[in-house]
This record gives C-alpha cells, structure tokens and sequence, in this order.
C-alpha cells in the first residue's frame, strides 16, 4: 500500500510516511507540530544529528530567517548504525542532512551516500574558522563532503588540589596514581589519546593517531593492556552522568573526557582543572552532510540555506549558551553583542574565545572512521578481555 | 471438530504473533550468520561461510560469552538463595497484608528505571558511597574499599539487585503447590524442617525453581547496564560486546555471536524442562 | 501400645478470639474417641493440640502420663489422617507410605517389607508404584491411612477424614475405621460433624460447642440421658418439648405430656429435668383411642418411613418416624390422630 500511493502523497507527507515507517517518533512528533509553513524560498530540512546539535523550539527562529522549516531527528551519535543507514538503510529517503562526528565522511562520499557542498553557495563560508576549514576529513577527492558544524577540543580532567597542574596525558598512564584514572569506554577517543602521548612524549614512531596503520595500533593498543592489566585505572566510562559520577564522588583523580565534567566538578565544590597537555587536544568536529537523497529531491539549495544559517550567529549563539558547543563561525559573538535580551553576550563571547584558544595549539582530529576501524574494534575487544 | 476450529481460530493470532514476533527474527539471525559482509551494498550477501563464528574464537571473544554465562550463573544462584526463603515466609508465614507488604517491598524499586537503579549503586558502593563512609566511620577500615565498585562484585550485586523479582514470583507461583497440609504431614511423620525442605518442598517446587532461575538467567545474560556502569575498566558482557561489533558494522560476527546465544538458551530451555518439568508450573493440584 | 491421652486445663486463643476454653478430657488407652461438633466447636483445635500441630495457650497434653505439651509433632508417638489427606504428590503410593520411615531411618528392605504390609492392611495390595493423582477418592483415602499405620503410632489422629467422599465409601470407610481400630488396638481419635459417625463409631465421644464439651460418653448414655438440649440436638434428638409436670415416684419420674402421664425410669437423674425429648422412632400411632391427641402437621416419605410432623394438644410439636409398612393409608394434613409414646421414648435430660 506505501508503494501504490506514493504519488498521492506531496513531497512532505511522503517524508512523514517514511519517518513514521522508520519509527521516529521524536521526528513524527517535531513534523507533526509544524505547520504548513511557506516553503516556497527555502525549503522544509530534516536534519538528523547528534543530540547535541538540537536547539529544541529555537529552530522555528530558521523559518523567519530563511524560509526554512526545520525538523530535527536525534540520530544516536554512534557513527556505525549512522553510516549503515545512511549507505544501505531508509536514511538517505528519509533525512536531507546529517550532523556526524567527522571521519565517515570519505567513506560515505565513495558509496555515494552524500554529495559535495558548493561553499560558493554558502554566503557565510568565508566567516567560518580558517582552521575549522582545514579539518582533514572534510574532503575526499578534492571535493567538500563536510562542513565544520560544531567544533570543540578534549583532554584530561583532573584535581588540581591531589596532581598540582597536568599538562601532559603521562599523568593517565602514571604508576603513582594506580587505580584513581579512567578513560572512555570508546576506542574513538581512548587510542587517540594513548597515541597521542606516546607520540608526543615516548617518540614512538606513530604518524597519525587519528588514524593507525595496523603496526600503530597494535604499539598503542598493548600500550594500554599492560597498564589496564596493571589496575592502572578505575574503569572505563561512557555517557554524561557516568562521567560527572567519577569526578564529583571522586572515584579518580584524573580521567580523559569532556570539559564540561570540570564544570559540573566545580559546581560540587572540587577543584577541578581541564588540562592544555603538551601533546595537545583530541579536536573533534561534528559535521554537517548533505545527503544525496536531498540533492534528488531537488533540496540542495535549501541544505546549502540551512547550512549558511547555521553559520549565521543565531544557531550558534544559542548552542553556545545551551550547550557550551561552538560553531566555528565569527558571526555568533557580534549576533550576541546585538541581541543582549535574547542572549548574554558576555557568556557567548567567553565560551567562544576559550574554545578558539584550545585550537591555537597543537590539535590531533578525532576519527570516528579510520581505516581500520575493523581492527580498532578486535584490540578494544582484546583490551576487554585482557 | 467445531469446537477444536473455534480453538485454533482463538488461539492463532497468538501463536501468529509468536511466529511473527519471535520465531521468524530469530530464525532470520541464526541464517545470516552465516553469511558474509558485502562492502559493496553495506550489507551482507548470501555467501556462506563460517568466518564470524571463527572470529567468536579471536580477540578473546568466546570468554566474553564465558564470563558472561557464568555471572548470569552465579547472578541466578544467589537470586534463588535469597528469594527462595522469602518466597516461603511469604506463602507459608505472612498473612495477607504482610504478604503484600513484602512483596511491595520486593517491587516498588521495579518502578525506577533500571539505568537509575544501576547507577544508584555506584553511589552506595564509591569510594565516598554510604558503605565506605559508614565502614571508615565505623573504624573498620582507614581507606576506602575499592573492589566494592567497578569489580565483579558489583556486577554480581547489581545483576541480583535488578532481578531479584524475576526469581520471586514463579517461586511464588509454584508454592502454591505445597498446601500447608504437607507441612504438617511430613512433620507428623517424624519429619523435621530442613528434612521437609528437601523431601517435599524443594521437590514440588523444582519447576518455579528452574523458572525462576532461567528468568533471572536470561535476563543476566542479556543485560549490559549493570556491567557498564558498575564493572572495572573494559568490564563485557555479551550484549556490549554485540554493540562493539554492530558498531563497526560486522553484522555477520553480532549475528553470529547472538545465534551462539540463542543455542544455548535454547538448549538450557530443552534440558531445563526436562529435568525440572517445567510445565508442572502451570498444573492445578487437586 | 495404645497410649492414654489427658487434657488439664487445655485452653487456646487466637488474639482476643477464644477457641478453646480451659478444657479437661481424658481418653482411654486403645479407646475409639470421637470429638463431635459443628464447625468452630473446637473440635479440631483440641486435635491439633493433641497432635503437636497447635501449642495450648494455657495447660498441658499428657501421653501416659508424660508432659508432651512442648513436645513438637514430629516427636509426638501419633500419626494423623488429614482432612485433605494431605498425599504428597510427588511421589507413589509405596513412598508417600513408606515417608515416615524413611526419616526414621528404616533401612530399605524392612521398609518395603512394612509398606507392603500397610498397603495389604487397607487393601491396596500391588499398588505401591502408582501415581497418587491417579488413585479415586477412597483409594488416596486408604493410602492415608496406611502411610499413618505403617508408623505403628500409638494413637491415630483422624481429623474429618470421610468429608468429600460420597455415601456409599463413607459407609465402606467407617467400617474400616472400625476394623483397623480392632487390628492396630491403637488410641483412635476422630473428629467430625457426622453424629452418625460419631454414635456408630466411638467407645467414646465429647461433644464439643463453642470451645467446651458439653458431655462426654458412651454414645448410648448420651443418647439415653443427653445433658442438655444442645446435646440432644446434636445427637438428633430433635423433638423437645417441656411437659405439662414432671415428678419424682420412687425409681420412676412421672411425666405428664399432653394430657397423658407416663413413667419413666430415673436413671441417675438426682434433680427432676426441667424439659424431655422425644425418640420419634419411638412414636407410633394408636391402635386403641388412648394416646396422645395431636395434629397431623406434615408428612414426608423417607424411604424405609413416614416423617409425621405432629402438633400435641398444649402446642407441643414433635416429630415421629412411623415405618413405611406401619403407616396408616389416608391420613393428612391437618387430620386428627391418637399417638403413643412407646417404652424408651422419652428422654429426660439433665439441665
């Protein structure tokens, strides 16, 4: 019956029987509250992207702007179901951009899931970060499959009180603090960083540690089951509240993750610190794509609208507020500055500035796609069972 | 004859829905387990080969599903121990309201959400948790004890805590087999409690037993929540690991993994009837 | 063998709700007694003290002599057939028999040896492998006992063990209470609401209301000379009537019902009873015009006699049972008809 009545259906409610038929209930629900707004300009975007990314009922704020209605779907932030979906799944029929760690654009781009952005058609391209430009996995034969959608810059948390200041990941690995770290519980970010330290400061002969060839990855990886043998930490940690429970009830010491944590820690009255390491952040960016499906749909120019509005401050400005999130663009600072009842500047231009000056030094980009992802998984694998 | 169409026709969206809901999935899985990952379509393609269930054999993997049977193993044992004598003073001593009351007790913390009962334990079990303030307040120990969280043991505590429940009701429900009468003919036969316990209650409430057992079992098995929240560095079970794999797209290896699983369960299920009549669950003594 | 039962001072409360009160029996070694009451008389209380199943609140439970009153049931020399029979259903015929001495640690084949000899005594020979649930009513009926026998006790314990079954094996299975009791020469002691169980069965009873006896005794001494009308009910003596006079005369109370006077013989009445009831298998129609006026105020058929519903001439009403062969054609409601109170028919009660 789906098949047979497809033409009965406008573009939109077509989209809606498909999401519907996916079982998004959150995208079902967020459609089914808007209108039928003036599509004529801009266009009606499904954005799919990490929850993080959601502004909630800010996104009607698109419409006045640009004409765009926007419909956001979470879309679990785990980059394998993300990239099955979108290459062999309903994702592409479904959704017209996604928001996606960076990484999978390349392998996206080759199974011709996504297309290439055409930044002229982005009129606020050239206020976007030069250095957010120059995230590596943003292109794949010489073409821009990503746009630098929220950036920001991991390293380690940790009490200043207990190791004075940290400025190196040395302190994860270090004997004396046997059983008080913690680390991910994600190859994504946890090999990224033991290579990073011991690229940086053991000279080990790794090139990218974002993405280890296999010889990198068996270096780094036995690297980290002889101190987990060791008890060296206290466990592995995944999600927001697990990773606040570890700092605030002080079961370590020190832990790589995210800096808001060190907030959450202050709040509880701990002195806690987020260190700048001199082997440098773990940067990552999440990524707006534009889905192929979209370009078909004859969407293309209302994603590249989407996209420049994401750059226009507004979004920016609020994610920034909401979230602590950045988007690499220099128009959210002066769109606060203007709109002080819609916003306090002063916490906008903070936030900005100290995400901006992580990146003034030494940065590995995080990947949630390296070549051997395959690999990546058999020595997590083998880590557990160590 | 009528009667026996009009039974099927009732019975047969249900047994519809088992073969929908249960069946044919599970059938799916254990078929493309065997075949092989396509780069191509990002899916997997008719080609058979034995390759995941040869990876199960790397990485460690098959201690994973090892480990994993023997904590839901020992989760189920002391599940049993402690809901077994409650299940008893509920059927045999409490009258109506305490019965209630204690099964209250047993259910209520059911109503929060399992992530929140999970984590909840790290807050009694941390280093600055109720259990070793009171330990150091009491000046039992000087530091704090770390095995207490991220260990085996608050997996154990965890998985017990959270399926506890799952024990007690078919326990509940097969003690109504063992009418009061018993009792008390086994004790007019010269017969004292602990031999009463083994020579007629434990035997006429093998089935609830095992029930209770495989329930508690299963869902150990299946669970990840406990062990991620509440296990050391890298702590598995078999469902993380299947997350680990799906999230790499080795759809083979999950399906493959999850079709080990599935034999065993099934076989524990077979041999399980067998041996404890499960069936006898649902008989009405008279 | 046979083992002497005394209650002194035997009392039981549940909360504020008093089951038993301050109770004192003795039962006779090898003795058939019977406790007989309705439901809530106390009845089963009393059994289950005697069994070791319930503590007494107050008093104690002697065996021959011996304070058994803190001894538990599992040490007590008695035996009990349930009400529900209480079979274990996990096991056969010859295991649930055989139970009892496989705790007392019987070797196996001295036990198989008694099992069988139990199974023989109440007729189930070769049916030590069945299931239990396979077995009808008054089969499961004789594995009780059996597996109450084969334990040699010297009292058996009988809480209304024919309720549930049908006429005909009620009937069946009395007359092997009987025989059993006969055979094993142990202290039987049964509980029931049937006062036909009761009178056919025991040595002796106590009738039991409201947590007391209200008499103990041979059933004949209670039949002749119920204590009081809640006895002679119980006993189915249901006609009672207060006569017009009663005096003493000699050896004989001189009792005067309706008009008629008649002598009947004091027993060891010291008081002159205040009331009598009538044998209605004792009341028959006159053959002469002497007798009794009376009306006619129903009439069924019972089979082997006639109910005659019979209203005395002071307003009385009584009931007669006039044998089907004897009952005269003709007579209805509301007919007017002489009665004769024959030898025996009149029973004097103490209060």
């Amino acid at each position: 019956m789906k098949q047979k009545s497809h033409h009965l259906f406008s573009n939109l409610s077509r989209r809606q029987m498909l999401k519907m038929t996916a079982g998004s209930v959150g995208a079902l629900a967020a459609s089914s509250m808007l209108p039928g707004m003036a599509h004529a300009a801009g266009g009606d975007i499904s954005f799919w992207g990490s929850g993080t990314l959601d502004i909630g009922d800010k996104w009607q704020r698109a419409a006045d702007d640009a004409s765009l209605t926007i419909s956001f779907t979470d879309n679990g932030n785990d980059p394998g179901p993300v990239v099955a979906r979108l290459v062999a799944g309903n994702a592409n029929a479904v959704y017209d951009v996604s928001g996606l760690q960076g990484g999978a654009e390349k392998e996206l781009a080759a199974q011709g899931a996504i297309a290439p952005w055409d930044t002229s058609k982005i009129a606020n391209w050239d206020k976007v970060w030069q250095w957010a430009k120059d995230i590596p996995f943003l292109y794949h034969e010489g073409k821009q499959y990503g746009l630098p959608g929220v950036v920001n810059a991991d390293s380690i948390i940790y009490r200043k009180d207990k190791l004075g200041v940290v400025d190196s990941y040395g302190v994860i690995f270090d004997p004396k603090l046997k059983g008080r770290v913690a680390m991910e519980d994600a190859w994504i970010n946890s090999a990224i960083f033991a290579a990073m330290y011991l690229k940086e400061s053991e000279n080990a002969p790794i090139n990218e540690p974002g993405n280890l060839t296999e010889d990198e990855l068996g270096l780094v990886m036995e690297f980290l089951i002889k101190h987990k043998r060791d008890g060296q930490f206290r466990t592995f940690w995944s999600g927001w509240e697990q990773g606040v429970q570890l700092v605030a009830n002080e079961e370590v010491d020190a832990m790589t993750g995210w800096e808001p944590i060190v907030y959450e820690g202050r709040k509880r009255g701990l002195d806690v610190e987020y260190a700048a390491p001199v082997e440098g952040y773990e940067g990552w960016g999440n990524n707006l794509l534009l889905h192929r499906g979209a370009v078909e749909r004859g969407l293309g120019d209302a994603a590249h609208e989407f996209a420049n509005w994401i750059y226009d401050g507004y979004y920016g400005a609020h994610l920034t507020q909401m979230r602590g999130y950045v988007v690499p663009s220099d128009n959210n600072i002066p769109y606060a500055a203007a709109n002080p009842d819609d916003i306090d500047p002063a916490a906008v231009e903070n936030t900005v500035n100290h995400v901006r000056n992580k990146f003034n030094g030494k940065i590995y980009w995080q990947n949630t796609r390296p070549d051997n992802f395959q690999l990546y998984e058999e020595w997590w694998q083998k880590l557990r069972n160590s | 004859m009528f009667h026996i169409r009009r039974g099927l026709a009732l019975a047969s969206p249900g047994f519809l829905s088992i073969l929908v809901l249960g069946f044919i999935p599970l059938s799916v899985i254990v078929v493309w387990s065997f075949w092989t990952w396509d780069p191509s379509s990002y899916w997997i393609k008719p080609d058979l080969s034995l390759d995941a269930y040869a990876a199960i054999g790397d990485a460690g993997r098959w201690k994973v599903l090892v480990w994993s049977f023997g904590k839901a193993l020992l989760a189920s044992f002391i599940c049993l121990l402690f809901a077994y004598p409650a299940a008893l003073a509920i059927h045999f001593v409490a009258g109506p309201k305490w019965a209630f009351v204690l099964m209250a007790a047993f259910t209520v913390p059911f109503f929060t959400s399992y992530l929140i009962r999970a984590f909840s334990w790290r807050l009694v079990l941390g280093r600055t948790g109720l259990i070793n303030t009171w330990l150091i307040n009491l000046g039992i120990v000087d530091e704090p004890l770390d095995w207490l969280l991220f260990s085996d043991f608050a997996v154990i505590l965890g998985l017990v805590a959270s399926y506890l429940p799952f024990a007690m009701f078919p326990l509940l429900l097969v003690l109504r087999r063992v009418e009061p009468s018993f009792l008390a003919a086994s004790q007019d036969l010269g017969a004292g409690f602990m031999r009463t316990l083994f020579s007629v209650i434990l035997p006429l409430t093998k089935p609830g037993i095992f029930a209770g057992f495989l329930f508690v079992f299963v869902s150990a098995v299946g669970s990840s929540t406990e062990v991620q929240m509440l296990g050391g560095a890298g702590a598995s079970m078999i469902s993380i690991m299947i997350n680990d794999v799906m999230r790499v797209v080795n759809f083979p290896l999950a399906f493959a993994i999850s079709s080990v699983v599935l034999v065993a369960l099934f076989s524990l299920v077979i041999v399980g009837n067998a041996v404890f009549g499960l069936t006898k669950l649902f008989e009405d003594f008279k | 063998m046979a083992i002497t039962i005394g209650l002194q001072g035997v009392s039981r409360r549940y909360g504020s709700v008093t089951a038993l009160h301050e109770l004192d029996l003795e039962i006779k070694a090898g003795e058939f007694f019977t406790l007989l009451g309705s439901s809530g008389s106390g009845k089963s209380t009393t059994l289950k003290i005697i069994g070791g199943f319930e503590q007494p609140s107050t008093g104690s439970v002697f065996f021959d002599g011996q304070d058994v009153t803190r001894t538990p049931a599992n040490r007590r020399p008695c035996n009990t057939v349930f009400q529900n029979l209480a079979l274990f259903p996990h096991m056969t015929v010859a295991e649930n028999v055989g139970y009892g001495l496989r705790v007392q640690g019987e070797a196996k084949p001295r036990r198989i040896e008694r099992v069988n000899d139990a199974l023989s005594l109440v007729n189930l020979d070769g049916y030590g492998d069945r299931g239990i649930a396979m077995l009808s009513g008054g089969q499961q009926q004789r594995v009780a006992l059996a597996r109450a026998l084969v334990m040699e006790p010297g009292i058996l314990l009988l809480d209304e063990p024919l309720t549930g079954l049908d006429e005909g094996l009620r009937q069946q299975m009395r007359d092997e209470f009987g025989r059993l009791h006969e055979k094993t020469g142990a202290t039987f002691v049964l509980v029931t609401h049937n006062q036909d169980e009761a009178l056919t069965l025991s040595d002796r009873m106590a009738i039991m209301h409201d947590g007391k006896i209200e008499q103990v005794g041979a059933p004949e001494d209670i039949l002749n000379t119920p204590n009081n009308e809640f006895v002679a009910r119980f006993v189915g003596l249901e006609s009672i009537l207060v006569p017009e006079s009663i005096k003493a005369d000699g050896k004989n109370f001189a009792v005067s019902i309706a008009g008629q006077t008649y002598a009947v013989p004091r027993g060891g009445l010291e008081r002159t009873p205040q009331k009598v009831a009538i044998r209605s298998d004792r009341v028959r129609f006159s053959e002469t015009a002497t007798g009794v006026s009376a009306t006619i105020s129903y009439r069924h058929f019972r089979g082997r006699h006639h109910e005659v519903g019979l209203r005395l001439a002071d307003g009385a009403e009584i009931t007669a049972e006039i044998p089907t062969e004897s009952m005269p054609d003709g007579l209805g409601i509301g007919d007017e008809v002489k009665v004769d109170l024959q030898a025996g028919a009149i029973i004097l009660m103490k209060n």
